[in-house]
């Protein structure tokens, strides 16, 4: 991948930037428009102030000009200036503030886009960052191409004007900042190539000392670095990362430095301290053929086009990043989901069996299944225990079940058709779900039950959901109630809540859903809650979805009894099936796993 | 007193560089400082000269010389910011080292409650995390900054050695710029501080959609509805505010810059101007000269206001570093180490955490003998965890005392007594580790090494052949840096961190529900070995799975901040409390036959 960021071509360059402008024009074509028109206007006045006026005053002085003339140009001047000096604070501050508002939107837009990636995005660091990290990059990738592509069309402007001035006074002058631009475009790809090699070696280096680093003052840490040495391997861990950025900068730095020599050299000494003085110096000392007026305003005019060109030049390298970054910008338009955002049915209302035939599902660039050959059918009502070891699919299972990825053999069938036929977001409304790893979003209670917004109406249904997950004594100490904002990520007084209180949010998510869910499923629902909690959960889900579908997975086989089917897991296979009583009478594997757990309860 | 402490925050991050490699910190201010003072030689001097030279017939060879060394000079200083460019390279972890190894140092003597504390990331970890690079700016910018003032008053030299004159323009100009310049930083700062919660929430917002934890839920549920307004709101009130503040901005810096263009431009061209026709001035080519140098002056007198707002706002990040790595070292002097702990006693113990208004642990007495196995049960919330990080003198108590074998815990060495203990918490951390120095948590030295790590996930019940190991023990865990990482599940993680306490090997165990994600069978062979391995040794664990708290020799049950039942399993039983209560509960469905009566009456307790 690193091979082909290098190898996109010149004209696939202009071409991406040209698509990235383009795409922000969609959002505020009004917008874009001035603030490359404000970059254009700027740069050409300071241009004609810098060469055509200044020549004027020089050829005033000089003694050609009548005064009055001159005092018209001053006063030209003055306002042009005042103009221009009005202009480049718009540059500055307005469209920076006016940028924050479209960046706004694009990242709206983006972020929404996001959700509609499959899931298998995030668990891939190849997809992750090709898809996920561009995504989320775009906003302030988009802002920098509209700046520096107005900056580059606002620079050639000035050049243009300098240019007509230079080639009035003598067309040979023109050719050393040429000269000095193409050697600089020359070594400056090489210099580019080498700095995102260094870059690369280096970055990889300190995300490992960064790591490190990191571990000593992040809370989350904090408890391990007290009680254990795990200092030690870190700090170990970190000096070598370190040793290993310097040694990058001991490979790369002297290629480096020897290319930026000639561009140096080339560019600033030679082409533009040396070649212009000592040429003018030639017409004007041996040739006689220019005077100390054409002298000064040709001195003045090069001076303009080397900053001018410099200033390009620093564009240049901005734009090789945009051009790189929007072929990945591209690649992540063009994607398109699998899953997410697919089109079709819609489940009818009613209940309907979950039927699973011989399905299979691996991971991508795994070298093994995950879950194999798995077959069952579920019943609208039933209630279905998924049980066995750590590592053996159960979580993987009820993912392909949500259909939050596809699987890779078999069918899942809900009712007469493939789960694969229905629209993606009809079918997730017959299911409600609580995870394993959970989160707690920075919001108030009630959006963290509901998942989103809350309305007034809602406030019975949440203290209802809420009380059944056991929450309800918790709540009443709440000052707030239901509009208690949680996490302190906005809120400095917001409430942070213990590992069990979390998860009983998570839980009453299940009591909150809506009607049209039929198909509940809970993936170690318990496993942080006291004895009493866990009791009352699992009476209420009883109780509340007597002809729902459950399906949960938990370790504790007390809970997997009362359900209607239980299915062992072991390395991606269903190894034994059955009620609890039949599984005791079968005398394998959960047999030994419920009597082992239920030994030490026996009264 | 706020320029002082400016330049007290500058001197701390230049310091830092000094400290990390002296000839980085010389060779950063000397190259871009020489740099800026080289332009006024090129753009003030050789200009006025070649002009002169012209309006003076001066023979073209002498020209050429002159230009000659000059340029030659000039490559001179190109070779010296090239090496410098490549020793910056090099030198730059130094400074990473210098810094975070002061850190390191220091974090033994971080209190628990101080990470805890809101304040604590957003003012020394977001300090932290940038200060290496920001150091090294400053350092460029302090180096650019002392170029800019030179250059200013090399070129004010030549421009007033021309004609005294232009030395009002310059006055003028330079109050105008300090004068300006502030209205200006306030400004910005005033809006950095205002859009800083908006910026918060647009943040927030962006990374629950990309970070991967968040996934799965955002596919499930309809949380479009709850971010993105959130967001949409937070991004038009930074619109507005930085409009208003900008708009502010702009004003004052179009009055500065407008004079500088308007003053050293048009109106000092005309004096230029009259000057020459009226003045009688014996080298015209000075003043034409002068044009271009009165220029290039206020470019230089712009950039040193500009790069001294920058260096000021990003030296008082420095501020909070110092005062972060220059915090007093605690002294050791008068504490006691500890080699071996017989008993741990707490006698009336009460602890309110900082901030809190009612009492997290409330008058909580009991006595810990080696040797000894003990359960914290309870519901949750009733301050479990925190009453062992009491224990472990995590926090300091509020009211009552621990006493470590006998002495108070605030007159033990605080890291000897920790190294007692082998600890497994509820959100136990794997790091970016090889797997076995996740489980020594130390570099492994030898074979003997490799057996300890290999012993101890086995007693773990962690599967050492599970084929996502492709190095075996040496395995990367995390794909933080090693793309053929083991990413652990929950179960697995909590292997890991087992493990850790069986290759210890310490006096006194401490488990904070250390099975909650293992399947029966590891978690049943895992407290088997446990206590096989513990004999003789003191355990205490927490755990809702009461049929672990029985092998306890005896039981404490907290409520509310409160021990309100202790004893053994039978005794507990026998009391008929909240305890008999909960173990029924969770073992009724044990049972080969539920009793019906039973049932009903937790029913109608719990309703």
């Amino acid at each position: 991948m690193d091979k082909s960021d290098n190898t996109v071509s010149v004209k696939r360059m202009i071409q991406n930037t040209v698509f990235m402008v383009r795409y922000a024009m969609r959002y505020d074509k009004a917008l874009i428009i001035k603030i490359m028109l404000l970059f254009v206007c700027s740069e050409t006045g300071w241009a004609l102030n810098s060469t055509f006026i200044l020549r004027a005053i020089v050829n005033g002085l000089t003694g050609r000009e009548a005064l009055s003339k001159i005092v018209i140009i001053l006063l030209i001047s003055l306002v042009l200036v005042t103009c221009l000096e009005w202009i480049d604070r718009l540059i500055e501050e307005w469209s920076k503030a006016k940028l924050i508002h479209l960046n706004g939107i694009i990242q709206r837009d983006l972020i929404e886009n996001n959700s509609k990636m499959d899931l298998l995005c995030y668990d891939d660091p190849d997809y992750y960052d090709t898809y996920v990290i561009v995504a989320n990059n775009a906003d302030s990738m988009i802002e920098m191409t509209v700046m520096i592509v107005s900056r580059i069309l606002a620079g050639i402007a000035g050049l243009g004007v300098a240019a007509v001035l230079i080639f009035d006074i003598n067309p040979v002058l023109a050719a050393f900042p040429v000269a000095g631009f193409i050697i600089n475009l020359l070594t400056r790809f090489k210099i580019e190539r080498l700095e995102y090699q260094w870059d690369i070696a280096n970055k990889k280096a300190l995300r490992k000392a960064d790591y490190s680093k990191r571990v000593f003052y992040q809370p989350e840490f904090a408890k391990e670095c007290k009680l254990t040495d795990v200092k030690l391997p870190l700090r170990k861990q970190f000096d070598e990362a370190l040793k290993e950025a310097s040694d990058a900068g001991r490979k790369y730095a002297p290629a480096l430095t020897w290319v930026s020599l000639i561009n140096w050299i080339g560019v600033f000494t030679v082409f533009s301290f040396f070649a212009v003085p000592a040429y003018l110096g030639y017409l004007a000392l041996v040739l006689r053929s220019i005077a100390l007026g054409e002298v000064a305003s040709a001195n003045n005019a090069s001076n303009y086009v080397r900053r001018n060109l410099n200033r390009i030049n620093f564009c240049l390298v901005d734009f090789q990043q945009i051009g790189q970054y929007a072929e990945k910008f591209r690649n992540m338009l063009d994607y398109r989901p699998a899953i997410e955002n697919a089109d079709g049915l819609t489940p009818s209302g009613d209940a309907q069996p979950l039927v699973l035939e011989h399905m299979s599902f691996q991971y991508p660039h795994a070298k093994k299944c995950t879950l194999n050959d798995i077959s069952m059918t579920i019943h609208p009502g039933e209630k279905i225990a998924i049980v066995g070891e750590n590592g053996a699919g159960k979580t993987t299972f009820v993912k392909l079940l949500m259909r939050l990825y596809d699987i890779t053999s078999g069918s899942i069938r809900y009712g007469e058709h493939d789960i694969r036929e229905y629209a993606t977001t009809e079918y997730r409304k017959k299911i409600s779900a609580v995870f394993q790893d959970y989160n707690i979003y920075a919001g108030s209670i009630a959006e963290n039950v509901l998942m989103r917004k809350a309305t007034p109406d809602d406030t019975d249904r949440v203290t209802r959901a809420l009380k059944k997950a056991d929450f309800g004594k918790k709540l009443n100490s709440l000052p707030d109630g239901i509009e208690t904002q949680l996490t302190r990520e906005f809120d400095e007084n917001g409430t942070n809540l213990s590992g069990g209180e979390s998860q009983k949010i998570a839980i009453s998510r299940i009591f909150a859903s809506d009607a049209q869910s039929t198909i509940f499923i809970l993936d170690e629902p318990s496993s942080a809650l006291d004895p009493v909690s866990e009791y009352k959960l699992n009476k209420n889900l009883i109780e509340n979805a007597e002809n729902d579908t459950i399906i949960f997975i938990s370790h504790r086989l007390s809970t997997t009894r009362m359900a209607d089917k239980i299915y062992l897991f072991e390395q991606g296979c269903i190894k034994e099936t059955g009620t609890h009583e039949e599984l005791m009478e079968l005398n394998g594997r959960y047999r030994e796993m419920f009597d082992r757990q239920a030994q030490n309860y026996i009264v | 007193m706020k320029k002082d402490s400016t330049i007290k925050n500058l001197m701390y991050a230049l310091k830092q560089v000094w400290l990390a490699d002296k000839l980085l910190l010389i060779f950063t201010l000397f190259k871009n400082s020489v740099e800026q003072i080289f332009y006024v030689f090129f753009f003030v001097y050789l200009t006025k000269y070649i002009f002169n030279c012209i309006e003076q017939n001066i023979p073209y060879t002498q020209l050429f010389r002159f230009l000659v060394i000059a340029c030659s000079l000039h490559i001179v200083v190109h070779f010296i910011c090239g090496w410098y460019e490549a020793y910056r390279k090099v030198k730059t972890p130094a400074v990473y080292r210098q810094i975070f190894h002061r850190v390191m140092d220091l974090s033994d003597d971080l209190e628990l409650s101080d990470y805890e504390s809101p304040e604590f990331y957003d003012k020394y970890a977001r300090a932290l995390d940038h200060c290496v690079d920001d150091a090294i700016d400053i350092a460029i910018k302090t180096g650019v900054y002392i170029g800019n003032v030179v250059s200013t008053v090399m070129s004010l030299i030549i421009v007033l050695s021309v004609d005294p004159a232009f030395l009002f323009f310059m006055i003028v100009l330079i109050f105008f710029s300090f004068y300006f310049g502030k209205k200006n930083a306030k400004a910005h700062f005033d809006r950095e501080k205002d859009i800083t919660r908006n910026k918060r929430i647009a943040d927030y917002v962006k990374r629950v959609y990309y970070e991967k934890k968040y996934a799965a839920e955002v596919r499930l549920f309809d949380i479009n509805s709850l971010m993105l307004k959130r967001q949409e709101a937070a991004v038009s009130e930074m619109e507005k505010v930085s409009l208003k503040y900008r708009m502010k901005s702009a004003f004052y810096s179009f009055l500065m810059n407008g004079s500088y263009s308007i003053l050293a431009g048009v109106v000092a061209f005309f004096y230029v101007v009259l000057k020459v026709r009226y003045g009688h001035v014996s080298d015209m080519s000075s003043y034409i000269a002068m044009i271009t140098a009165m220029a290039f002056c206020t470019d230089q007198l712009k950039a040193s206001v500009e790069n001294r707002i920058f260096i000021s706002s990003e030296s008082r990040k420095f501020k909070n570093l110092q005062d972060f790595l220059e915090q007093e070292s605690k002294e050791d002097a008068a504490l006691e180490p500890v080699h071996e702990i017989s008993s741990i006693e707490l006698k009336d113990v009460t602890f309110t955490y900082p901030g809190a208004s009612t009492p997290t642990i409330r008058n909580v007495s009991f006595q810990w003998k080696k040797g000894e196995k003990l359960a914290i049960v309870g519901y949750n919330g009733a301050g479990k965890t925190t009453l062992i990080k009491l224990l472990m003198g995590l926090y300091p108590v509020t009211e009552g005392a621990i006493l470590v074998n006998g002495t108070d815990i605030g007159r033990i060495d605080p890291n000897a007594y920790r190294k007692c203990f082998g600890t497994v918490f509820q959100d136990l951390q794997v790091f970016a580790m090889p797997l076995s120095e996740n489980v020594l948590m130390r570099r492994q030295e030898n074979e003997a090494d490799y057996e300890t790590v290999r012993n101890a996930l086995t007693n773990a019940q962690f599967d050492t052949n599970h084929p996502g190991l492709t190095h075996g023990l040496d395995t990367m865990i995390s794909r933080e840096f090693d793309e053929e990482g083991f990413v652990p599940s929950g179960g697995q993680a909590q292997k890991i961190a087992i493990a850790r306490v069986f290759a210890q090997n310490p006096d006194m165990v401490i488990l904070d529900e250390p099975s909650s994600a293992l399947d029966p069978l590891a978690e049943y062979n895992m407290y088997n070995n446990m206590m096989k391995l513990s004999t003789g040794k003191g355990v205490i664990f927490i755990s809702h799975r009461l049929s672990s708290a029985r092998m306890a020799d005896q039981i404490y049950l907290m409520k509310d901040g409160q021990i309100v039942e202790a004893g053994s399993h039978e005794e507990l039983m026998a009391q008929k409390g909240f305890y008999q209560e909960m173990f029924l509960l969770q073992a009724e469905n044990y049972q080969d036959s539920i009793p019906e009566e039973m049932l009903k009456g937790a029913a109608a307790y719990y309703g």
